[in-house]
Order: structure tokens, then sequence, then C-alpha cells
């Protein structure tokens, strides 16, 4: 288990994430997991989800 | 058909191109429905319609199957010449959608009975093929569905809409004096104002309304007195359709104008960590591609389709801004690499499938 860098409530991270992958918190929060040095850490995403068309 | 892996992107091509030849706005996907069938016949694949006109393919024709991958064979109206020049694939549909229902096509043939694709019909109008299934059921739990996301997008939500018509009526007058008179246009014009008022949009986080079509009695000389409104209103993640629809009838009615609402299509958003959304990441991922989760302005048959599965996304090849548009091109490479994340997709639910199961 890992804290949201945003609520500070824990967030557990799969058993078998990647790197890059994109976790959802219960309080809305878009996370990515991240390595540092060897270990699987949680950061908050930075990116513009908004896109045109269908 | 052509030897090679049934991923490679010059072999998803060539299915695309026999596509785009087939004109299919919606009501007429017929000679691309056909098409489709003998394409994925050649692929090794069972073929078969349902009573909407949809077209599935999969190897197995029985089922159960893991996932779908749910695309649609129409466009919107307007040829462009389908042609093939240095890799780049142009055509009307390319990217909307046939360019992935041709890497869907593929990948379901590399990936054997789980999978099932779907090339359903109406999409640009009616969504009557989604439509079909949500009364009959999906054919899998877990739906990928085929839109262009610009090859690493996964898209997790798409606003809802509806159509408002409104008819304002007025007693008329003579165009030299406005102010006796009444006319039918200016009370639909400050009916349109207000509307926009409510419905500022700006972002798709906001509700939008567009006037799409005003028809009036022409004559230059008379204050009409009828006058007819097409709106098209979108609704963000988070907001009812439905409430928001039952709101702008509100607005009408205080107005003195009669509306009338249709094709109420709620909102769409589904957690990026979600079994599907998760296993196009890890696909994605795993090609070196850094997933980008996106909510789409726009409404697709994953909005339809969200309510009656386990887990849903979209996802496809080619650059969405060149959706509807007369410049509709998409790569071979961008096809190939789909139809591999396609494939990859479907193999990393099978992997989490077998662990929990």
């Amino acid at each position: 288990m890992v804290k949201c860098p945003v609520c500070g409530l824990e967030v557990r991270i799969p058993e078998d994430a990647m790197p890059g992958e994109l976790i959802e918190h219960d309080c809305g929060t878009l996370l990515e997991v991240v390595e540092d040095n060897g270990v699987l850490q949680l950061r908050v995403f930075e990116g513009d989800m908004e896109d045109w068309g269908e | 058909m052509a030897s090679g892996s049934v991923l490679e992107g010059r072999l998803v091509a060539e299915t695309l191109l026999l596509l785009l030849r087939e004109y299919s706005p919606p009501g007429r996907e017929e000679g691309a429905a056909r098409v489709f069938m003998e394409r994925a016949r050649e692929l090794g694949l069972e073929a078969w319609r349902d009573e909407a006109g949809s077209v599935y393919a999969s190897a197995s024709s029985r089922g159960p199957w893991l996932l779908a991958l749910i695309g649609h064979i129409d466009t919107v109206p307007g040829w462009v010449e389908p042609r093939v020049s240095g890799g780049v694939v142009y055509g009307r549909g390319a990217v909307d959608a046939k360019g992935p229902l041709a890497s869907m096509l593929h990948a379901a043939a590399a990936a054997g009975e789980g999978v099932v694709v779907a090339g359903l019909v109406g999409e640009e109008d009616d969504s009557r093929g989604a439509r079909l299934l949500v009364d009959r059921g999906a054919p899998a739990r877990m739906v990928i569905i085929g839109e262009p996301t610009g090859g690493d997008g996964i898209a997790i939500g798409y606003r809802g809409s509806y159509k408002l018509r409104v008819v304002c009526t007025s007693s008329g007058g003579h165009s030299s004096a406005p102010w006796m008179g009444d006319s039918a246009l200016d009370k639909a014009l400050s009916l349109v104002d207000r509307l926009r008022e409510e419905y500022p949009g700006g972002s798709l986080w906001r509700s939008s309304m567009a006037v799409t079509g005003l028809c009036t009695p022409m004559t230059r000389n008379v204050l009409p007195t009828r006058a007819e409104v097409w709106l098209d209103a979108r609704i963000p993640p988070g907001y009812s359709s439905a409430e928001m629809a039952s709101k702008s009838l509100s607005i009408v009615e205080e107005s003195g104008c009669i509306g009338e609402v249709a094709d109420v299509v709620e909102p769409v958003r589904v957690s990026p960590s979600s079994p599907v959304p998760r296993s196009l990441q890890r696909a994605l991922l795993s090609m070196g591609v850094r997933p980008r989760p996106v909510v789409k302005a726009g409404t697709s048959d994953m909005n339809l389709l969200a309510p009656i599965v386990d887990s849903i996304a979209a996802f496809g090849p080619g650059d969405p801004s060149l959706s509807h548009t007369p410049h509709e091109r998409v790569s071979e490479d961008e096809l190939e690499a789909a139809a591999r994340v396609y494939l990859r997709a479907y193999r990393e639910l099978r992997r989490v499938a077998g662990s929990s199961g």
C-alpha cells in the first residue's frame, strides 16, 4: 500500500502493475505508477483528458 | 488473400480499402457488410448478420466470447475517393471507423475463438445496430469499441446527447414595422440565446447546445409566423441527459414555443483501472506506447452499451480530428499497431480471467 499524493489515503498498487499504468483513486485523482529504485510508487497523472470527436 | 502475418499493416490496409470502396452511409450498409463477411471468411473466420443488418465474425460463431470488438460499418455521408499512397489509406471512413474495424477484424483472426468482432449499422444516425444489442444483450461482457483515438488514447468517457426540436408560432406582421408585429423567428432566436446561456459549452466538461437547423417561411417582407429550430445538446459525464432535456423543455415552454426531445443518450465515464481500459493500457505499455486516457466531446455506441456490459472502453487507429472530414486517412503502420493492441488486450483479459477463475 502507498498513500495517494492528493488525499493521503492508502492506495493499493496491483501486484502485476507496470510502470506507466494509470490508476484512479477513490478520491477521483488519476495516478500513474512509476518505478523508483525498483519500488513502484504513484504520482499524479499530468495530462489533458479532453479530446475531440467520437 | 496475400500471404504474411494476419496482423501485417499491408494486409489490414487491403481490408480497409475493400471496405472503403463500398459507400455505406447509414441505411446503405449492404455492400460494406457483404465485403466484411467475405473478407472475414478469407481470414478463416465465420461470419453472420443480425436482424438490424450488423455483421459479426469470429473463429467460432457459437461463442461464448470473452471479448467483443465492436466497430461500425456505416460512415457519415460524403464520398471520398478510396486510394492507397505511400503506405497511407484515404477514403470516407478510413478514420471513422472502417480503419478501426479493419484492425479489429485482423486481430480477431489472430486471436482465435475467444473474440467476436462486430460491425454495427447506423452508428452515425440512430445507432440501430447498438440498440438491438441493448435489447438482446451484448455478445460478450468485455467490450472494446472501435473508434479513432490516435492509437495511444483510451476513451474512458463520452458526453451524452439529445436532440431538441422547437416550433415557435406568432401572428406575424409587416416587416416595415417589426415593433408592431409578432415574429416567430424573433421568438425562436431569443429562445436560442436563452438556451445557450444555460448550456454555454466552451469545454467538454460543460453542457453545450448547438443550433443545427433553422427553418422559416421565406417571404422578404413578412414577419414569419412559424419558425422551426433544431438543436443538438451535449452533456458531460456526471450529469443526466434526461434531466437536462427536461429542463430545456421547461425553458422552451416558458418562451411560449413547443419543444420535442428525441434520441436521449446518457453520458458515460468508466475507471481507467477497470478491466478493459487496464488491458488496453497494458497492451500499449508492452509495445512501448504511453497510454493516454481521454474523455470525448462526442457520443458513440459506448454510451449505449456501457450499461449492459461488465467493462468497456474505446480505442482505435487514426487521428480523431480527421473524422467526418474529406481528409480522412490512416497509415498501414497505425492499422497494424492497433490490431496488435487489440490482440494484446484480449490476451491480457484472458490472463486475468484465468488467474481469477
